[in-house]
């Protein structure tokens, strides 16, 4: 009898076909084969983007041969990740892994600082540089809400307990070199923070912007930290009465779009050097429509900005004042909110921006640079996004 | 690839079976040219460049031990020609970096050091096929005609890369004709899956958590406390970790038709340091007892040739962990503790409970100067292990609440009472048995799926 063996054999061939069933799907979707509710479907589920160097006639044979390392380096980790990350339902079974850790009640209390010192050193270094440069330089820190849960001891699972962990070991390490804001210091134990998506709330942001512009006025960069405080904006979302009824009664929260009381700006928001919307600060960052039917909770549906590799706003209001601000999607509200008070705000995604970082600040004129990331940027894609060369 | 990874069982084990027991060829030689060729997969996914190395070993030791098996005159210098060549080869591959490096230290030299990748499972397959080329010499097999016989002796991809190291006498009958038992096959099956669960399950939690310990205790302080449950993590982390792999590479032989020997004997009840290096990585020690301990005239001889003896064999299996010195005192702690055994200890009675609870200590301590990467890290964290001005900080509460419920099931796994016990619902209610055995397989599969941290700790060797 080797039913155990049968049903061990054809239980791993299930999940072989599976995999081979998704990973020719995927295939299809990169190719334009099947339709596109279907490839938006997939996409937002995969996690790998194959990376292959195709074949040159007039390569020579040590590039050959390295090209052919590469692509079957490439293969084995595209399978690889079709077995893990992109593996099919993997919404589902990270949740589960998560309930063993809290039936264990694990808690790998002590990450490894070597995983975050590199990161430091890069911040370090950039701060130096720029400092010879003549260019004020910012980090700021935006927590996840796994921090703060962390912080104000509420239960977590152990992968946000670790997010939690490597915030204090990066503060830890870095605010002895360079200013540095970390807003766990100063964000409260509120469930209105953070919106559904994990992100904190635009009124959070505002709150960053406080210290921000404190430090800026410090190194001679003119700001109105006034026109920051919380009574100087009005909730967009009062405009939009049904979907603001429709997210408190899905997610339990009122979403609050601050937008100016008094809104008189006259911005110019370009992504990637095309011009996306111009006019007062209502109609240049607040998506007018939205193909979603702006039925989230979360901010993202509503600002006109983006991830993306290079944006810039200008204000014709304000005369001085040019920041570059490399950040991540917690940094949207702050480059928004905080265009009001400056001439420019330069934007840069690191990891869709292909260019260099330092020689942009050399051939532009910049008063400041602000690092502005969420501590989940400490571990996902932490190379891309700290590479400030 | 490793055992314990979504592309092994999801792809490579399915795709394996499907063809090893397909139902249209079912011959013997199909079966090993299947094996063969899957093995060679297994190793080159990840690495292809060192599948050279081990093909070319292979290919020199088949060649040449059938020249060795012939002469008559020269059996001798073969033996040495052949067998240098293997440890030059390890050497090369597994020392040279370091000693370059010490050798600029030390002489101040202005070169760069040398750098060689290490392939995976060099000591391994290594020390295989130099039991193969002893056993041959000393007349106990006869050289193989088959290349493919010794090939796939040696690349088994069951046991390739982390042990358990096979004998060539002990399977060289079954590659060329063995029975295939279906209850084997399912006991193959079970026990691969335990292993997997004592690797996933248990080792990899165990591992993130002495890894954070022993890495902080790198970079800064560390209170007693964690110094301690970073330490029983790692004995117990070790442990769940390579006897997994060897549970698993049993179990894959087993259902493949083959019978590996044990590699562990809950070597955490031992109540003495002799008893736990027979419980402990035992394919090893019996490797350098049988070729190493009793050439040298192993306990035969005078006190002080016995000691020599001894001291060889433990400095031997100090450096085949590794190219480092932390290894090297590793292994020569070791010795002096075995030399102590049997001159000394010996003569006094002690009860058991005092032997088991010197044995785990000692045993912890000794693990904390291998994990170490340097000798001033080990000294650090075991001073930190007696650190009475910090016996705690605000992260051993978390620690001990986190670590506590994983630490009880793994002191419990470590005694042989979980296997009793499996082994009884397995007769009585096979069911039962089976809904569990599964039931751990998902579980473990979940935790792979979601990325759970694990590294083997015996690749490296």
């Amino acid at each position: 009898m080797k039913k155990l063996f049968n049903i061990f054999v054809v239980f791993n061939s299930i999940i072989m076909i599976l995999i081979f069933i998704r990973m020719g799907v995927f295939a299809l979707v990169s190719r334009n084969i099947v339709n596109n509710s279907v490839a938006i479907s997939l996409i937002s589920d995969v996690s790998v983007i194959p990376n292959f160097k195709s074949f040159d006639g007039e390569a020579g044979l040590e590039e050959r041969y390295n090209n052919l390392l590469y692509n079957i380096n490439g293969f084995e980790n595209l399978i690889d990740d079709f077995c893990t990350s992109s593996f099919p339902g993997i919404n589902t079974i990270n949740p589960i892994k998560e309930s063993y850790d809290d039936l264990l009640h694990y808690r790998s209390a002590y990450i490894d600082p070597k995983e975050i010192q590199p990161l430091v050193q890069k911040v370090v270094a950039f701060q130096q540089w720029l400092s010879e440069e003549d260019c004020a330089f910012l980090c700021v820190h935006a927590p996840s809400q796994s921090t703060l849960n962390g912080i104000n001891q509420k239960k977590i699972s152990n992968a946000e307990y670790k997010t939690y962990q490597r915030n204090l070991i990066y503060t830890q390490q870095l605010k002895e070199y360079v200013p540095f804001i970390n807003m766990s210091d100063y964000l409260g134990d509120k469930e209105y923070d953070y919106d559904v998506s994990g992100h904190w709330s635009p009124k959070s942001a505002l709150l960053s912007l406080q210290f921000v512009s404190d430090y800026l006025n410090k190194n001679g960069i003119r700001v109105d930290s006034e026109i920051f405080r919380p009574e100087k904006y009005v909730n967009y979302m009062e405009q939009q009465s049904a979907e603001a009824t429709y997210i408190n009664n899905t997610y339990g929260y009122n979403l609050d779009i601050p937008i100016p009381k008094e809104d008189n700006g006259k911005y110019y928001l370009e992504i990637n050097g095309e011009c996306i919307s111009k006019g007062d600060f209502q109609s240049t960052f607040i998506n007018q429509e939205n193909s979603l039917g702006h039925k989230d909770g979360a901010y993202h549906w509503y600002y006109s900005l983006g991830n993306n590799g290079y944006s810039s706003i200008v204000n014709e209001n304000q005369s001085q004042g040019r920041i570059l601000v490399i950040g991540d999607s917690f940094a949207w509200p702050v480059e928004i909110y905080l265009a009001q008070s400056v001439h420019q705000i330069d934007i840069i995604y690191r990891p869709y921006y292909h260019g260099s970082i330092k020689e942009y600040i050399q051939a532009n004129k910049l008063d400041a640079v602000i690092l502005f990331y969420s501590d989940a940027q400490l571990q996902t894609i932490a190379d891309e996004m700290y590479n400030f060369e | 690839m490793i055992f314990s990874s979504g592309v092994f069982l999801f792809i490579f084990l399915p795709i394996t079976y499907l063809i090893y027991y397909n139902p249209i060829v079912t011959n013997r030689s199909f079966k090993n040219i299947c094996l063969f060729f899957m093995s060679l997969v297994f190793y080159v996914w990840g690495e292809p460049i060192f599948a050279v190395v081990l093909i070319s070993s292979i290919i020199f030791n088949y060649y040449t031990v059938k020249q060795m098996a012939k002469s008559k005159a020269y059996r001798k210098r073969y033996l040495f020609l052949i067998q240098g060549v293997n440890i030059f080869v390890l050497i090369v591959f597994k020392y040279i970096s370091f000693v370059s490096q010490q050798c600029i230290e030390v002489f101040a030299l202005d070169i760069e050091p040398i750098q060689i990748s290490l392939p995976i499972g060099i000591s391994f397959f290594t020390f295989q096929i130099m039991s193969y080329v002893f056993d041959v010499y000393y007349d106990r097999v006869p050289a193989t005609n088959k290349i493919l016989t010794l090939g796939l002796y040696t690349m088994m991809f069951p046991q390739l890369v982390a042990g358990p190291i096979v004998r060539y006498s002990h399977i060289c009958n079954e590659i060329e004709n063995r029975t295939i038992r279906s209850e084997e096959i399912e006991k193959g099956i079970i026990r691969f899956i335990i292993g997997l669960a004592k690797k996933v399950l248990i080792a990899d939690y165990l591992a993130e958590i002495a890894d954070g310990i022993f890495a902080t205790c790198g970079v800064s302080e560390i209170s007693m406390t964690a110094a301690w449950v970073g330490a029983i993590c790692y004995t117990l982390q070790i442990y769940f970790d390579f006897s997994g792999y060897s549970d698993m590479a049993i179990g894959l032989g087993l259902s493949f038709g083959f019978h590996f020997d044990e590699n562990f004997n809950y070597p955490y009840i031992s109540t003495s340091i002799t008893e736990f290096w027979r419980r402990w990585h035992i394919s090893l020690t019996s490797w350098f007892r049988d070729y190493v301990y009793i050439p040298l005239g192993g306990n035969r001889v005078s006190v002080g040739r016995h000691i020599f003896n001894l001291f060889i064999v433990w400095l031997f299996t100090g450096i085949w962990h590794g190219a480092n010195y932390t290894f090297v005192i590793w292994g020569m702690a070791y010795f002096v503790l075995q030399v102590f055994e049997k001159y000394c200890l010996k003569k006094l009675r002690v009860p058991k409970v005092i032997g088991w609870i010197y044995t785990f200590l000692i045993v912890n301590f000794l693990w904390v100067v291998f994990k170490a990467d340097t000798v001033s890290l080990a000294i650090k964290y075991l001073r930190s292990m007696f650190n009475f001005s910090q016996i705690y900080d605000e992260k051993s509460v978390t620690l001990i609440f986190g670590s506590f419920v994983i630490l009880v099931i793994a002191l419990i796994g470590m005694t042989p009472l979980c296997k009793k016990i499996g082994e009884k619902i397995l007769v009585k209610w096979k069911p039962v048995g089976y809904l569990f055995i599964m039931g751990i397989y998902i579980l473990s599969l979940l935790c792979i799926i979601a990325g759970a941290y694990s590294p083997f700790v015996y690749f490296n060797f």
